[in-house]
């Protein structure tokens, strides 16, 4: 039955399966409920945004508009008809009325927000697909016009842009700008922190805070950061740092202090580290996001103890 | 340029200037969720449409002291269960239409004050595994057939029927208090 009850939520039953489905499911109370439950997790799950969401919303907001700006040129030629007996000086005073019906939906920004310990995925108007890490704020135009798609970016992202040639898409962080034409690669740039670009797939520029500078190519695998006055690259192995879009930090051979550090971040805490050989003590960990602060450093403490406490006047987490 | 937060904006306020941003953040998901109770198409497109009529006339009246997204899909929760109540079905979907009724009245009595269900559902979308979350989102979303999923990805009907099985256990799992 469980089988049947999928299928009939798949619409993928014959006619008579579905009755067949139906009236078991009206003899059967316990039945009724698993249906009534797989109804509403299809419900909710369908709020999932889709890929042709807005295009499809843009349309039906135009028809919308132009049928409501139709009776009103309707309206407006009733009078302007009778007032031509008047006299055309009149007909003047109309023309604005009609000519301020806009039929483009007007140009604004969206800002997509994640809060601590959650990560977010969407699509932009483009075709790009974003995952935006917790804490983290992306800035972008409902609509991309002119010569570039510029986002704006604080906190972590990763990006698959849509391929376009005549239009570069353009990640501005607090520091540089990251130039791309379609490719895969992910951003970090939280506050105060140094922004990282890592490079998966195709090619980028980063593009010099210095203005005299040229920009500056990496390729994939490749890591650059903006240090002070330098671009600092570096090449990384596996892309298990790019865990956390499915809710997963992978920490491999890294201080505890930078996972703290990391932690801080994403959890939206302060944590003070009073014990210098743990913070230079290297872990190999992957945490899920949803296990929380608390058992993750719970875990951390198996393999080196120490003692977590919380102080409550700053809700700060001391370690010791 | 006007400024759109469809997201994790507390105390707003919906203004005209704003009104298409929302509209485009919200319409094709909003129709998404409705049809899966009403039992055509076009009846989930008019409620959708009078909600945002709603919105549009009475913008400057309303106080919204949760989330737009809650705000809304409790608008479109009510015109749904209104729209079922009401509605003469055919006597062929008279039992099939009493038995989303049914669902409806019960879906998110569990939701934590607070809790924004688009988050916790994208989450909990988001968690699945990387193929399994690709077949979900393809039949659930993209409202793709079983077959056409298996030429997109170029595997089996029965594996495609078996992933999705797989994400339906996982989501009814997580999202066990909402439904």
């Amino acid at each position: 039955m469980e089988e049947m009850l999928q299928k009939y939520f798949a619409e993928e039953l014959t006619p008579l399966e579905k009755r067949e489905l139906l009236d078991a499911v009206e003899k059967d109370p316990e039945l009724r409920e698993e249906f009534c439950r797989m109804q509403n997790l299809k419900a909710i799950t369908s709020l999932f945004p889709a890929y042709s969401d807005a295009e499809t919303a843009t349309t039906r907001l135009l028809e919308r508009k132009r049928k409501t700006s139709r009776t009103v040129y309707n309206r407006i030629t009733i009078y302007a008809a009778a007032m031509l007996v008047v006299g055309f000086a009149l007909w003047g005073f109309l023309q604005p009325l009609t000519r301020t019906l806009h039929e483009e939906p007007s140009a604004y920004m969206i800002e997509v927000t994640t809060p601590s310990n959650r990560t977010k995925s969407f699509l932009l108007g483009d075709g790009t697909a974003v995952w935006l890490n917790s804490q983290s704020v992306l800035r972008y135009p409902n609509k991309f016009s002119g010569k570039e798609r510029r986002v704006e970016l604080t906190g972590e992202a990763f990006f698959e842009v849509a391929p376009n040639q005549e239009m570069p898409f353009i990640v501005s962080t607090g520091q540089y700008d990251i130039r791309v034409l379609g490719t895969k690669f992910n951003v970090f740039a939280y506050k105060d922190y140094n922004v990282k670009t890592s490079l998966v797939e195709g090619s980028l520029e980063v593009i010099s805070p210095l203005q005299e500078a040229p920009p500056v190519r990496i390729r994939p695998n490749e890591s650059i950061e903006w240090e002070q006055d330098g671009w600092q690259r570096s090449l990384f192995e596996d892309n298990e740092f790019l865990l956390w879009r499915d809710g997963i930090y992978a920490f491999n051979d890294v201080p505890f202090i930078e996972i703290v550090k990391r932690l801080e971040l994403y959890y939206n805490k302060t944590i003070i580290v009073d014990n210098e050989e743990l913070e230079q003590y290297r872990f190999n960990a992957k945490f899920r996001q949803d296990d929380g602060l608390e058992s993750i450093l719970k875990t951390m403490r198996k393999i080196f103890k120490f003692k977590i406490d919380e102080d409550k006047e700053t809700n700060a987490i001391i370690i010791e | 340029m006007n400024r759109v937060i469809p997201e994790s904006d507390n105390e707003l306020k919906i203004t005209r200037e704003r009104f298409d941003g929302i509209y485009i953040a919200y319409f094709s998901r909003l129709c998404r969720f409705a049809r899966t109770y009403v039992l055509s198409e076009e009846a989930a497109e008019n409620i959708i449409q009078n909600v945002f009529m709603f919105l549009w006339e009475k913008h400057h009246l309303l106080q919204i002291h949760t989330s737009l997204s809650a705000y809304l899909y409790t608008l479109v929760k009510n015109k749904c269960i209104d729209y079922l109540r009401h509605q003469k079905a055919d006597l062929n979907y008279r039992a099939e239409q009493a038995l989303k009724l049914a669902a409806l009245e019960k879906l998110d009595t569990g939701l934590i004050p607070g809790e924004d269900i688009e988050e916790t559902v994208t989450a909990a979308i988001n968690k699945l595994p990387f193929k399994c979350r690709e077949i979900f989102i393809l039949n659930r979303v993209e409202g793709k057939k079983y077959r056409e999923i298996s030429e997109i990805l170029g595997i089996s009907v029965n594996t495609v029927e078996n992933q999705m099985g797989i994400a339906l256990k996982k989501l009814r799992k997580d999202l066990e208090h909402l439904i």
